[in-house]
This record gives C-alpha cells, structure tokens and sequence, in this order.
C-alpha cells in the first residue's frame, strides 16, 4: 500500500505540475497557408477576419501570426465569437474540437455566406477539417462546400489534403 | 487442439534482439542526414515558419506529428456511443462513461479485451489463470459469498460486441475467450458505470461493455500483423485487414489465436485446503469413486489455447444509409475457475461458437439482428452433470430515432431466444459411462426468451441543461412479473470547461437457462452396502429381541444400503417463482477541464442490489427400509421390522431460490489525466468504494449483516506513455487493488471441528496488489513496430482471484507489421 499511496503522491504533484508545450501552432500555420490557396468573393475588405467559436488556444497562436502577417492587403483580424452569426462578417470561422457538436447548427446559421468554415476532427458540412492520420496532422477538404459558399479554391490545395464531397 | 509452436524461448529472444538491434544501427542516420528533427522544427520562429511553402511546412508538421498536448485532448474529446446511443465526447456524456481507444491499447500493450479494460476506471480485472480474467463493473463480485465458484462470475454486466450482446444464457456472464474479434481490431472500448438496462435490456445492471471494431480505412488495402511470443510459452498473434473495393463497400477482417500456460502446475484441493498435484486434489472426495469428474480431461500445463475470426462487409450507400454484415467463428478451450468440480476451482471450458449479425441504419431507423450459435463444454469431463450442450441465441432489436428540433424520442422494440440443448452429450455420456443415471444440466432442450418495448427521450435546453428519461419492459419468458427498467439523467454544462450530471436509474439481470432450467440429480454415494450399523447398536439390538432368535443373527452387523442424492432444480423444475435480480443506483458526477493539460472526472454512487438467487437447499428426506427379523434369521423368524436400517435414502433438494440478500454499495471514482510536458502523459484512476449486505444466510444458516470484504475497497491504475521520439514509446502502467477475502461455499455437517476446516478451506485472503507493466517500442521501417513488453514486472506472485493460480511475471517480445 506504500507504493500506491506514493503514486497517488507523485500523480497529485503532477496535477499541480506547471505545463506547457505546442498547442494550436501547426493547426494556426496551417490556416494561414489556406488564405494563400482560396479567393473570397470580393476580397477580404480592410480587414480579413478569422472568427473563432468559443474558447480556443487557437486564437493565441492565430494572434501570433497576425502580428507578422497579413492576408493580400489586409491586416488579420482575430476575434473570438459566442454564437455563429457573430461570425457573419468573417472570412473565416473556426469550429475546435469541443464545439464540432455544433457545427450542423453553424453550417445552418451561416448557409450560403461566404465564410471557410474550418472544424476540427468533425464530421459535416466543413470546408475544411483537420484530422490526425497515423498522429499525423492532416485535413480534409470539401471543394463542393466552398463552391456553395461561393469561395474559389486553388487544385493544388485539393491535392495537398484529403478531399471529401 | 494442439501447441502450435516448438520454438525455444531463448531463439525468440535471439531474435527479438536482433530486430531490436539492427534498424537501430541501419536506418536512423539516414533519416538525421535530411531532416531536422522535431526539436529543431519546435524551436523555429513563427517567422522561419511562415515563410516556407506550404509543402514544407506540411512535411515538418508530419515530422513534429500530433503533440502529446492534442493526443491529450484526443482522449479528452474522445467520442463515444454507448452511454446515450449517440455520438457525444466523453465529456459531454450524460452518464459515468469512459473510454480506451486503438491507440491507447496498443501502447499499453494489453493482449487482450479483459487486459485493455485495466485501462478503465471503475474496473476489477483479477487473471485467474494465465490470460483468463475475472471483470467486474464496480463490484457485486461473489455477491452472494459462501457459495460455488460459478456463482463469482460476473453475471450483472452487458458486454457487446457493435451492440450486439455477447454475454452467455447460461448465467448471463461472459465468456471472453469466445469473443471472435482481434484485439487490434478494438477501435475503442466504451464502458458505462451503473445501469443501463433502460437503454439495452436485461443484464445491463453494473455496466455496459461495448467493444467497437474498426470500421475499415480509406486505403485500397491495409493490413496489419501483430506477433509475440514470450514465456509460460505463450504465442500470441493477431491479424486486421480492412480493403476499401470502392467508395461505399468495404470489407475487413480479424483473426486471432492465443496460446498460454499456466504460471503454475498445482491445483487447489478444496478438502485439504492446499496447492497440490493435480491427482492428490481428487483424494478424499469419494476417491476415485468420485463420479463428478474425470480428472484425465483436465491438462496441469495448458491455460489457454484460442482461435478466432471474423469477416465484416460495410456498405455505405450514403450518408444516412449504411448496412454491415458481419460473421465469424471461434474455437476455444480455457482452463478458468468457473464450473468447478467440488474438489478443485479449475475446469476446462471448450466452444466452438459461429456469430452472425447484421445491421442496418436507414435515415434514423436503426435494425439489429444476430446469431450466435455451437458447441459448449462448461467443464469438460465432467459427468455429473454433463455440462455439454448446443446452443443458439438469437437477438433482434429495431428502433427509430425521432428528432424534433431539440428533442429527440427513441421508441425501440427487441426480441431475444436462446435455447441450450444437452440431449445428445447426455446420451453419449450414458453410452460411454455404461450408466444411465447420468444427467446433463438441462436434461433436455431449454429455452429463455423475451420480447420488450422502450421509449427514450433526450432533451436538450439552452444548449446546456440535458434531461434524459428512459424506460424499458421486458416480458420474459417464465418469468411472472415483467422487467421494468428507467434512467432519469439530468447534465448541466456550466461553462465549456465543466459539466455536472445527476442520475437514477433501476435495471435489472436477464432470466438465463441455468437459473431456470437445471435439473439434474448428482449421486454423491450410491455405491456397495456399508456398514452403517456399530457393534455397541448390534449388541443393544439382540438385548432387544426375543432371545430364542439371538443364535440364529449373523456374527456381524448386517450392512446398509445408503444412497445421497442431490437434486438440482431450476425455477422451472421446481416451480417456484424467480424474480430478477435487480439494481438500483443514484449518480453524480463533474467533469471539468482544469486546464489544456489536465481533466478531472469525479463520480459518486451509490447502489442497491436485491433479488439475487442460488441455489438453496429446500428440503432434506431421509427414506429408508429397514430388515426385517425373518432377513436376519435366514428366513426361520418373523415378518417384524427388526428396527435395524437396510436402505437409507437421502434426497437432498436444492432449488433456485431468491434470497433475502440486500446489499449496498457507496463509492467514489475518480480520473484525472494530465499531459505534463510534450512527451509525457499521465492517467491517474482509483475507485474507493464500501458494500454493505443485509440479510445474508451462511451455508450453517445463520443470517447476518456485515460490510463485505470481497471487493477490494480501493482500486484503480496510473499510466504514463513516454514518447521521446517518433520512433521510440514508452507505456508504464499499473492496475492495483486492496486486499480482500474470498468465500467459496463449504459443507455444513454435524461434525463442528469438519465443518469449521470446511468453512477455513473455502475462505482466500487475496493480498492487495501492485500490479506493474510496461512496454517499449521502436518503430524501425515506416509504420512497423519491434516492442518488449512485461506483466507484473514487481514479481508479485500472489493469485488475484480466489484459490486460482498465483499470477506470475510474464515477458513479451513482439513484432507490429502495417502496410
């Protein structure tokens, strides 16, 4: 029993353990690249806005890049949102992992806007949708979703991920 | 069935080490040439970074791969279906739920389901033989105590397979070895604390165990081959193809064997109260006289030889309709403490099962039906009674999901039959024994059945508070009073970060063959007149009787006839009324995302089992005749009784019966999993829990309360998966528990120092336990791994479940090929 209540010990230090390592990065950089492969209708305006639903990482490390870059002309904006029609304005949405339960309802509120709704490992109406294949990053790419919301996407970014219709 | 592999153990090693070895040197400097390393990627700048092509920086993160901190949020956010029927994280599940996926199975290295369900809080996994567990869901186990062997099985737990239910209609427990699916073919196992029969049906009274297969890759072909080899010659392997021959058919397919020895060649004799040889264990009990087994049918070595298979066809016409066709065969034979045989707990069990199920999900109509049929030998050798049978269930479950907006309503129908047939065993039994006293467990083809409706309701306010309400009735067959199960499940999301949850539910145990159907007579003695009458009562006698006659009685006493016949009866049999065992159980629970690195999951219960039934003994009548003076006198006296026994006939009926039995359980499970750096991870799990029983009546009937010591009253596990780099994991993980007592039944007689030896024979002290395994491996080509694995690595040999084999150090080396 010496042993367990040892382990128990050192599993409570652990709790306490202060922690930090890469989160989001890959997935941010990830973003950034995709505005480089895909065309808004009407450019991105004075502002191109990533909206971010709910608390994520995410938004430290996509804040990170928008300080070094921008996408064409225009500054990057990141905003975090409570609700999808926050988002109406965006050039792209953000879904993470713990709110993908939302996304047909986000899909839904935003039909037809032109807005790159990216999710994270959800199934559904996404334009784009990471994924880990063999604890790799990856993503899925819907060309049919991104034509409905009227947004251009270059091949060679089809070719780069994993299309799904 | 025999060994398959003749390899000595020092050749497999030879050879492990020189796969461990030769990747090493040949390969790593190559790839360092070319690529920075996950170290040198991690600290370039946000600037370095996005100035590359998005090619580049793809390649770089395939080299970094997923960080542990997401491999954390993967299991936080892993989903299940088990708990509501629906896809829903593990954090949003209603109900105590865990889960352990593919990934996490590999990495501990768990060879089997049971293994893998240490991983899981809430669980007691106890090896019984190399291999061979004993899974309990909380506890309940060997609830009644003082009782037979077979009665420590778990029998209040459903286990599935898909959502096809697995467990035998015997006693409702489950018969792991007969699973036909691989272990790398698990997808995840989803287990669900508390009941759930309002959602499932019967037997979902501790728990549900869902065991989900892969569901096929995108590939044209993906195969993957696991071997390992380590002592007690213990070969293991396991094969998973899945083929994608167009965009909606795919096909896959597992298979598996599993060959062991057990750690030990002793048995425990229940009369000596010792380990001993195998045929010492038989000396006492009737001797070689004894008629219940035959002990040549048992192996001292073998623990363990298994095979198993299956194909699964999925065809997914779209998104809404999906169909799969599954089927696959096993053959198996397990020496486990489960139908013991009086003298010692070990029995050879065999199956040779086939399986067949088929499901289909239109829209939001769900169908299910399957098969499982073949051959059962719950003890082989065993005569009285022959535990021989053929079997089949058949289960067919349809339901519709109606969703209204934010409610959504499930009415489901389903309908269950199983039927176990001895008759040919018996029969052949007879032939080969030249006796046709003997009985099989059934006597004859048996049935259990049930047709049920439920109706659940799932609604959803404000985006945060879910209320839940379910409701099931089963009629059963031969079962007066219909089984009502219902779950009230209320969770509240308080913030994206934490969720409360409160439940009740009632569910209750299936109505299974052997609680309704045994019946059998074991002949304890019947064998040549004994002599049963003293000296001093002979000589007492001729006092008694007209002198004259006294020179004309045998010299001896005349001998007795004595006959002892149990009789085993089902509720059927005997008439009797049987109500099902049933749980009650309130829950609450939260779980909270202290941070990115850390989850906590905290659940109190508290549950109340009545209802519980075995057998009983009813009633004992002594028949007898006695001699007659004119017997005694060659035939010169008269037709008087002369008082003196000539045949005693004992009939003792044991029935099926409910007890009085109340028992409750309070507890505390708790989880918490923490990613400390970038490539370490823990998982912490312990369960404290107390069962209290009312009402209990010992084998000497004396009725009692008292807090139960047969579950252990702390359990749990810590894991830690170490990965320093892509090529190389690390798994080191513990399974621990207290100490406890377990109490098989013993035989009350009028002897009090017998019945007290008895009574000491069948008590085990089962000393608390640090079980600690690890494993290593090396990923030397692409995705094909090399791995060193060990069990029970602090050399504790002390046996985990009641006079079962002491669990010794087991050593794996194995080899993973993906392609």
């Amino acid at each position: 029993m010496k042993k367990i209540r040892l382990l128990c010990c050192l599993a409570g230090l652990c709790y306490f353990a202060t922690v930090l390592g890469q989160n989001e990065k890959f997935k941010a950089l990830f973003i950034y690249n995709f505005t480089n492969y895909i065309e808004w209708p009407g450019g991105s305006g004075p502002a191109f806005t990533i909206a971010v639903f709910g608390d994520s990482p995410i938004i430290g490390e996509l804040q990170a890049i928008s300080k070094i870059k921008k996408v064409g002309k225009s500054p990057i904006e990141v905003v975090r949102v409570n609700s999808p029609v926050e988002a109406g304005n965006a050039q792209i949405l953000f879904i993470p992992a713990a709110k993908k339960k939302s996304l047909p309802d986000v899909a839904k509120a935003l039909s037809g806007k032109p807005i790159l709704i990216i999710s994270d490992n959800a199934q559904g109406e996404f334009g784009i949708n990471f994924i880990e294949v063999d604890q790799k990053q990856s993503f899925q790419i819907s060309k049919l979703n991104m034509e409905l919301r009227k947004l251009k996407v270059n091949s060679s970014l089809i070719a780069l991920g994993i299309p799904v219709n | 069935m025999k060994p398959y592999y003749t390899i000595s153990l020092k050749a497999i090693l030879l050879f492990l080490a020189f796969l461990i070895i030769s990747p090493a040197y040949s390969q790593q400097p190559n790839n360092n040439k070319k690529q920075p390393t996950k170290d040198q990627i991690l600290d370039m700048s946000y600037e370095q970074l996005l100035n590359l092509p998005f090619e580049d920086l793809i390649n770089l993160a395939n080299i970094v791969g997923v960080s542990t901190e997401e491999l954390l949020q993967m299991i936080l956010n892993k989903e299940v279906t088990t708990a509501s029927k629906m896809k829903e994280t593990i954090f949003e599940s209603p109900l105590s739920t865990s889960a352990i996926s593919a990934e996490e199975i590999r990495l501990s290295g768990a060879n089997t389901v049971e293994e893998a369900l240490r991983l899981i809080p809430g669980m007691i996994v106890r090896e019984k033989t190399n291999g061979n567990y004993d899974v309990h869901i909380r506890g309940f186990d060997n609830v009644p105590p003082d009782n037979f062997t077979y009665f420590s099985e778990n029998m209040i737990s459903l286990v599935m397979i898909d959502g096809v239910p697995v467990y035998n209609n015997v006693s409702g427990g489950t018969f792991w070895e007969t699973l036909p699916i691989s272990i790398n073919q698990v997808e995840r196992i989803d287990v669900v604390r508390g009941p759930a029969s309002a959602l499932y049906g019967p037997n979902a009274a501790s728990g549900v165990i869902n065991i989900i297969t892969k569901q096929g890759g995108n590939k044209k072909i993906n195969v993957s081959v696991d071997e390992r080899m380590g002592n007690f010659n213990t070969y293991l392997g396991d094969l998973y193809v899945s083929s994608k021959l167009s965009d909606k058919f795919k096909v896959t397919v597992g298979a598996k064997y599993d060959i062991r020895d057990r750690y030990d060649d002793q048995y425990y004799s229940f009369l000596q109260g010792k380990y001993i040889p195998l045929q010492d264990s038989f000396a006492g009990l009737g001797g070689k006289n004894y008629r219940g087994i035959n002990e040549q049918s048992l192996s001292t070595k073998r623990a363990r030889e298994v095979l198993g298979g299956n194909v699964n066809l999925l065809y997914d016409l779209s998104k809404d309709i999906k169909f799969k066709l599954s089927g696959g065969i096993q053959d198996s034979k397990v020496q486990t403490a489960f139908f013991e045989n009086l003298t010692t707990p070990l029995s050879s069990r065999t199956s040779n099962m086939g399986f067949f199920s088929f499901q289909g999900n239109v829209k939001n109509l769900i169908a299910l039906v399957s098969y499982q049929g073949g051959h059962q030998n719950l003890s082989e050798g065993m005569i009285s009674p022959v535990v021989e049978y053929k079997m089949s269930n058949i289960n067919a479950n349809l339901e519709y999901n109606f969703i209204f907006k934010n409610l959504s309503i499930r009415p489901g129908v389903n309908y269950q039959k199983a039927t176990y047939d001895d008759s040919k065993y018996e029969k052949e039994m007879r032939i080969a024994q030249n006796d046709n006293s003997i009985n099989g467990l059934f006597h004859g083809a048996r049935t259990t059945g049930l047709i049920a409706g439920s109706l659940r309701a799932d609604y959803m306010a404000f985006d945060k508070l879910r209320l839940i309400g379910a409701a099931r009735v089963d009629k059963y067959d031969y079962i007066k009073k219909n089984g009502l199960s219902y779950q009230f499940i209320a969770s509240y999301k308080i913030d994206d970060n934490n969720l409360i949850r409160a439940s009740y539910a009632q569910a209750n145990r299936g109505a299974f063959v052997g609680d309704l159907h045994a019946n059998f007579v074991n002949q304890i003695t019947n064998r040549a007149p004994t002599q049963v009458i003293t000296p001093d009562q002979y000589a007492f006698f001729k006092t008694q009787i007209p002198p004259a006659l006294v020179p004309l009685l045998p010299a001896q006493a005349p001998q007795t006839k004595v006959t002892y016949n149990q009789y085993f009866m089902g509720s059927e049999v005997s008439g009797k009324d049987l109500k099902l065992l049933t749980i009650n159980t309130a829950e609450v629970g939260w779980r909270s995302k202290i941070n990115n690195n850390v989850q906590l999951d905290i659940e109190g219960f508290m549950s109340k089992a009545k209802d519980f039934d075995a057998l009983i003994g009813n009633s004992i009548n002594i028949f007898d005749s006695t001699y007659t003076l004119r017997e005694l006198t060659s035939g010169l006296g008269p037709l008087n009784s002369s008082g003196l026994p000539k045949v005693i006939h004992v009939e003792d009926t044991l029935f099926y019966l409910n007890l009085p039995l109340v028992a409750t359980q309070y507890g505390i499970s708790a989880t918490v999993n923490i990613s400390v750096s970038k490539k370490l991870q823990f998982k912490v799990y312990g369960t404290w829990q107390q069962t209290k029983l009312k009402t209990h009546i010992s084998p000497a009937k004396d009725t009692s309360d008292f807090t139960f010591k047969g579950t252990p009253s702390f359990y749990g596990g810590l894991t830690a998966i170490f990965v320093p780099t892509s090529k190389w994991n690390l798994f080191v993980g513990s399974y621990f528990y207290t100490s406890q007592t377990y109490n098989r039944y013993y035989r009350v007689t009028t002897d009090a120092n017998a019945t007290a030896t008895a009574k000491a024979n069948a008590e085990d002290h089962i000393s608390g336990k640090f079980i600690l395994d690890a494993k290593i491996s090396y990923k030397f080509w692409k995705d094909n791994r090399i791995y060193i694995e060990g069990k029970n690595l602090l050399f504790d040999n002390n046996r985990e479940f009641g006079f079962a084999d002491p669990v010794k150090t087991l050593i794996l080396g194995g080899v993973n090929f993906n392609f």
